[in-house]
């Protein structure tokens, strides 16, 4: 491959460098009213397939989305089809969800979901299992869609083990869900992971090269045990409400057994708030701090955002995300009205409005030497992967 | 810089005027959306050439009509053979699953554990009371039912326990479900002139859980519950409209089913001396009412001809005693009050 050949995008001008400013950063010129048809029809054709065309509709959306979305003036491609989804959907079905079925079925038939413990073994191991593939999917998907992307011609792609990745993802997954305040530090190594492994032609993205996620990472857990703390004393309140009727029943009736002493503490916890004054002091305190808590999240997560995408360089470039918190709700909470109105058929639409948000709301510095960037080495056809890289689960 | 000259797209230095590139305006292709047009030729698919201004990519589009059309990529011929490997095995599976499932489920039925039974017979009464309402509790109508579904049960040649309970909707109707569970919809008992004619229905439903037709109905669903959730798109609207498609044409059992459990439901009226004439009315009066009232379509669309059963009842009728008291009865009646 010719530097050349690469490279005649530089609209003739002879220019290897771009200059950000003379191009724009990040445009997406695509509309969500503009898909309406496209979504209806897919709609249409997956009732008659009994879902089977969503491969197929899942790639015309990405089509749309990747060929509008401007890079420094430059569109991406999207060059997956449908085919090779429903392959690797069929690979999946095959290879995983198959034998588990038939295994299930066997161990139901024989009785042996009957016996709790059995069964509660049972469950953890395939649960421990399937959070595993969706980490390994996860980071497969990526891949795919990664491959099937291009810039100027330049073939995207990622490297890194999914196995291995699958490994963090289950060792994150169960460390967050007994303390969720790993959550940050669970994020930014994942991102982390995933960054440093893209690339684009024969270059990869550096995540923080001057070392400054620590920094951010402090930053960061402030934002989060803002969040963290609603969230614990909002889920505390209706506790200590009813730990304090548990104890007055049974001081009151001291023959109760726990369970009655319980059910009289539960039914008494709804009058509890309509008629004493700390009633409803308590019950006030906890509907602010129930409304607070997505607040909080999403302030939060607006920091990360902005946070990990500062940290991610690519040769002279970097990233800046400069949308405020309440553009940001707004994007979030827009999407899923929409989702929840089209009984997630408009899935493409949400997608639509978050590529433009990004496109508005990401700015791209630095400078960018084109002539340091070559095809990548190994074409994906003859990768010897095959099918491997089409497991995608991923639903954009 | 970039000309149209002839059937040639020159790609120039905009200083040095030195040509770059020349491409064959009938292989260039339009692959980016509404942003300005970003160019490719199938001579080098890896160059791109981004068009500022509308003007000139209008002009081609206006030269070669095909400039709009999808660029084929070469990877898809390399899975063409896997795709054909994959799609048989997908098409194997699922004819496999839709033959196997009518055959298997009668033989899975006959071996289900009295543990699996009652499971799912659990599942199917919660599905009847979630959609239909809750069971009556009159005790002494529930004293009667019970009784009488224990003397017809009594000549079984191999003892079932029977769960009968009565369902408050005005639907006519009744349902055998897995592990011995019998449910009568109050519309059927509100419809019924005299006790004979419940004993002949409730002697139908015991044959169908005697002869096991409800587990063998939860087997057949269970396969082709299998095919749905592996193949359609989980959770979605569509799996949901599948299933419940499913479920129509499968709710029913076949017309041998429905004579095998009639030819014993005689057997047991006649053994417990409880007189079959009621049944040979009720079908009269079925006969008389199917197609003017839809409510009954439902639960007789698959049994058999009414006309046949009525002849069929009429030629097994046997004498006996009343199915019920006459204060029983009452009760039955008043199950739901």
């Amino acid at each position: 491959m010719t530097e050349q050949q690469n490279d005649p995008a530089s609209d003739g001008s002879g220019v290897n460098t771009i200059k950000h400013k003379a191009f724009g950063d990040i445009i997406f010129h695509g509309r969500a009213r503009e898909i309406i048809g496209l979504v209806f029809r897919n709609f249409v054709l997956n009732i008659f397939t009994i879902g089977f065309y969503r491969f197929w509709a899942r790639t015309k959306v990405r089509r749309y989305l990747w060929e509008n979305m401007y890079i420094m003036g430059s569109p991406l491609e999207y060059t997956g089809t449908g085919r090779e989804l429903f392959l690797g959907f069929l690979m999946i079905i095959f290879v995983i969800f198959l034998p588990y079925a038939v295994l299930n079925g066997f161990l139901d038939g024989m009785g042996y979901l009957q016996d709790t413990s059995t069964s509660f073994w049972i469950s953890l191991g395939t649960g421990a299992i399937f959070v595993y593939l969706i980490g390994v999917a996860s980071y497969r998907a990526r891949r795919y869609r990664l491959t099937r992307t291009r810039w100027r011609g330049i073939r995207a792609g990622q490297t890194g083990s999914s196995w291995k990745y699958g490994l963090w993802y289950i060792l994150y997954t169960y460390l967050t869900a007994i303390l969720g305040l790993i959550m940050p530090w669970k994020n930014m190594h994942l991102w982390r992971l995933r960054t440093k492994n893209t690339f684009v032609g024969n270059r990869y993205f550096v995540f923080d090269p001057d070392n400054q996620a620590r920094k951010c990472l402090v930053g960061l857990y402030k934002n989060f045990t803002v969040f963290w703390l609603i969230l614990t004393t909002s889920v505390t309140v209706p506790v200590i409400a009813f730990w304090y009727l548990y104890q007055t029943a049974s001081n009151r009736y001291p023959g109760l057994t726990s369970e009655e002493a319980g059910s009289i503490a539960g039914s008494n916890i709804g009058s509890m708030f309509d008629k004493d004054v700390y009633g409803y002091i308590l019950l006030t305190i906890w509907v602010i701090l129930l409304l607070a808590a997505p607040v909080a999240l999403a302030w939060y997560k607006l920091h990360e955002t902005r946070a990990l995408m500062q940290l991610t360089t690519f040769e002279g470039l970097r990233l800046s995300f400069r949308a405020g918190l309440f553009k940001f709700l707004g994007m979030y909470v827009g999407n899923l009205v929409i989702t929840i109105c089209t009984l997630g058929f408009g899935t493409a639409f949400t997608q639509v409005r978050f590529a433009r948000f990004v496109g508005r709301h990401t700015d791209i510095n630095g400078e960018l030497d084109l002539a340091t960037i070559m095809q990548s080495d190994d074409d994906d056809i003859s990768n010897g992967e095959g099918l491997a890289d089409a497991f995608d689960m991923g639903a954009v | 810089m970039v000309r149209v000259e002839l059937e040639n797209l020159q790609i120039s230095d905009l200083q040095t005027a030195e040509l770059i590139q020349r491409w064959l305006i009938s292989e260039t292709r339009w692959i980016s959306g509404k942003g300005p047009a970003a160019l490719t030729t199938a001579k080098t698919p890896d160059a791109r050439l981004i068009l500022k201004r509308p003007t000139l990519a209008n002009k081609l589009l206006d030269l070669n009509p095909d400039l709009k059309k999808p660029v084929k990529s070469a990877k898809s011929q390399k899975t063409h053979k896997m795709a054909w490997v994959l799609g048989i095995c997908a098409v194997v599976l699922i004819v496999g699953l839709l033959a196997m499932a009518p055959l298997l489920s009668g033989p899975l039925a006959k071996m289900a554990t009295d543990d699996w039974r009652q499971r799912i017979g659990k599942q199917s009464s919660a599905q009847i009371e979630a959609f239909l309402g809750k069971s009556c509790s009159g005790d002494q109508g529930q004293v009667a039912f019970s009784d009488l579904a224990r003397r017809l049960a009594y000549h079984l040649p191999v003892s079932e326990k029977l769960n009968v309970k009565v369902i408050d909707n005005d639907m006519v109707n009744a349902f055998a479900l897995s592990g011995g569970n019998i449910r009568f919809i109050r519309g059927l008992i509100d419809e019924a002139n005299d006790p004979d004619e419940i004993a002949g229905v409730l002697a139908h439903e015991i044959a169908h859980v005697a002869l096991r037709h409800p587990e063998e109905l939860a087997f057949r669903n269970m396969g082709y519950d299998i095919l749905l959730s592996t193949f359609a798109d989980s959770g979605a609207v569509t799996e949901v409209a599948a299933s419940a498609g499913i479920m129509l044409v499968n709710a029913a059992y076949s017309r041998e089913a429905e004579s095998a459990a009639d030819a014993l439901a005689f057997q047991l009226l006649k053994e417990a001396n409880i007189s079959s004439t009621g049944m040979a009315s009720f079908f009269a009066r079925i006969e008389k009412k199917e197609g003017t009232s839809p409510r009954f379509l439902k639960y007789f669309n698959s049994h058999p001809a009414t006309g046949k059963r009525r002849e069929a009842a009429t030629a097994h009728a046997s004498e006996g005693y009343a199915a019920l008291s006459v204060k029983s009865w009452q009760a039955l009646k008043a199950i739901c009050d």
